[in-house]
């Protein structure tokens, strides 16, 4: 009775992983064969143990391949044939036909005092198939992006010219409007006869120096989200704020950790409109205080004085479009420019005990500095 | 031992030189492109300075590597290393693909580590060859990342002891693609090699 090759019996083991699995000698022949080779190639172990592997692969014997195992029989290292440059080295197919992408790895490895290659055949086509999907949508996604980009640009563009055009009509309305109201006002002192006619010239001259409000508002709102937001320093944004500021009397105590918040460039107006309305319109003001407290959701920073605060029924509205007054840069605009990175900022103080303005920072949009 | 005289240098960069020129043979011939070899530079240094990011060995936050272990008469890590764009445009070249910014996905990375593969069995079938030792090999692994994170270098409690590392640049000069061929050996093993060496001229 033939007795079993040791060889074979000793890598029988190797049925049991679902990879292909060869076993070669030194000089090519099959010495072991696993059940998933058989079952991709259709090539039962009985069929091609014993048989040269080159001579039933030919594609093996090109110098590029073979030369490498060789090196692996010299003593060399391991040999990897990856699925990009030898997708099919061994054909196996798939249930459907196709041919499975391998990848295969040789391994040397010491028997009975000889060389022999352990042969590791892996079938990737799922994460070649994955790869592709992957590549695609990839392609799909730099398209995207680069039209976003062009988009952007154009916007950007436009935008320009549309502030350029603002600017100079703007320019020329105020030219104009300042010229009508001269005469307006001349007309004005020259009537004294007619108490009707002198109420006219009045209500024109009102109704002049609105529009010239209203002209001055879209100079400063023309600028608000036209550059992008940046990490800015939250002590020093303050303190440059203010600095153009009268606060003869007034004690400021800018009580804040070493902070940054990411905001639109005009931050710096937003400090500077909260303490001129305090001097403008705080009366009894002697103290200004900025701090900072922190919750889950985010920071709030904290703006407070001492003077006559604001009344119930205006706390809201200070921050409409209506409240502003061209002798600053009003709530309504401060609030727009928080507004673009998410921040927010409401009125909480007690009427006659001070204003105390609280704007929220969410999470993301602060940073401690190291 | 910090010192390594002239000669054993000499003879250490020779045996290199002639394993990186084989290399650099297959390299060739798998891009059709000519490949510029610099003369190896050979070092002794403290094992820890190779991962150290104040010596910036390699100042690039990461690299591509294909790293094989050996041991024998000597031991150590031989490793093809790469900036990841000269990694990617190698392979871009090698499979004929065409694409704007290539990143390293799977399929590439498989493709990666079989050039590696093929570029550290030349060098160290040469320098077996030439020596006519022995050597046992790891399982040649990728690795993506900052120098200091390479697991085969990271993991080895030796940060103190010396090292000899032979480091060869290639440039494939038409395509401005480079990496690094690296010989790291442990010290222990040196003196075996330097008899090796000898034994080699002698025959």
């Amino acid at each position: 009775m033939e007795q079993p090759d040791p060889v074979n019996v000793t890598f029988r083991i190797f049925d049991l992983i679902p990879n292909g699995v060869i076993v070669l000698s030194p000089d090519y022949t099959v010495c072991f064969w696993n059940t998933s080779m058989a079952e991709w190639t259709g090539i039962k172990p009985e069929q091609v143990e014993g048989m040269n592997l080159l001579e039933k692969y030919p594609t093996l014997k090109d110098p590029s391949v073979l030369t490498r195992i060789t090196q692996l029989f010299d003593g060399g290292p391991a040999v990897l044939f990856s699925p990009l440059f030898h997708p099919h080295l061994i054909p196996c197919t798939l249930p459907n036909g196709s041919l499975r992408t391998q990848k295969i790895s040789l391994i040397p490895m010491n028997y009975a005092g000889e060389i022999y290659a352990l042969v590791f055949v892996e079938d990737v086509s799922d994460l070649t198939g994955q790869v592709k999907a992957y590549r695609d949508m990839k392609k799909i996604a730099e398209k995207q992006l680069e039209e976003i980009k062009k988009a952007q640009n154009s916007i950007y563009v436009a935008n320009k010219k549309l502030n350029l055009l603002n600017s100079i009509t703007r320019h020329d309305i105020m030219n104009k409007l300042t010229v009508l109201i001269g005469y307006l006002e001349l007309s004005r002192e020259r009537e004294q006869k007619d108490p009707v006619v002198a109420q006219y010239l009045d209500n024109e001259i009102d109704a002049a120096e609105a529009i010239k409000d209203h002209i001055q508002f879209t100079r400063f709102y023309q600028d608000i989200g036209v550059k992008s937001a940046i990490w800015q320093d939250l002590p020093d944004t303050i303190r440059t704020a203010i600095m153009s500021l009268d606060l003869n009397g007034i004690i400021l105590t800018i009580d804040l950790p070493d902070i940054e918040i990411f905001a639109d460039p005009l931050l710096q107006k937003v400090f500077y409109n909260l303490v001129e309305n305090s001097i403008r319109h705080g009366e009894t003001i002697t103290m200004i205080r900025f701090s900072t407290t922190e919750g889950e959701t985010g920071l709030t920073i904290i703006y407070e004085d001492n003077g006559v605060g604001v009344p119930f029924e205006v706390k809201e509205k200070i921050f409409k479009r209506e409240f502003f007054k061209h002798t600053g840069f009003g709530l309504f605009l401060t609030r727009e420019i928080l507004a673009i990175t998410h921040l927010s900022i409401y009125e909480k103080g007690v009427p006659g005990q001070g204003a105390r303005f609280e704007i929220i920072v969410p999470t993301g949009m602060f940073r401690f500095k190291e | 031992m910090k010192d390594i005289d002239a000669a054993t240098i000499d003879a250490i960069a020779e045996i290199v030189n002639i394993g990186v020129g084989k290399a650099a043979g297959q390299l060739n011939q798998m891009t059709g492109s000519h490949i510029r070899l610099q003369i190896p530079s050979i070092n002794l240094i403290p094992f820890g300075e190779i991962t150290s990011s104040e010596k910036n060995i390699y100042p690039e936050n990461v690299l591509s590597a294909v790293l094989l272990g050996f041991k024998g008469s000597f031991s150590g890590i031989t490793a093809v290393v790469f900036p990841p764009e000269s990694a990617a445009a190698l392979v871009m070249l090698l499979t004929g693909e065409k694409e704007e910014n290539p990143d390293l996905d799977p399929m590439r990375i498989e493709a990666l580590k079989e050039v590696g593969n093929i570029i550290i069995n030349a060098v160290m079938g040469s320098i077996a060859n030439v020596l006519s030792e022995h050597l046992t090999y790891s399982i040649p692994n990728y690795y993506e990342g900052p120098i200091s994170e390479v697991p085969e270098l990271r993991d080895k409690h030796v940060k103190d002891e010396w090292v000899l590392m032979a480091r060869t640049n290639f440039l494939i000069e038409s395509l401005n693609i480079e990496g690094d061929i690296l010989l790291i050996l442990e010290i222990g093993s040196l003196e075996n090699l330097v008899m090796s060496i000898q034994r080699a001229y002698s025959r």
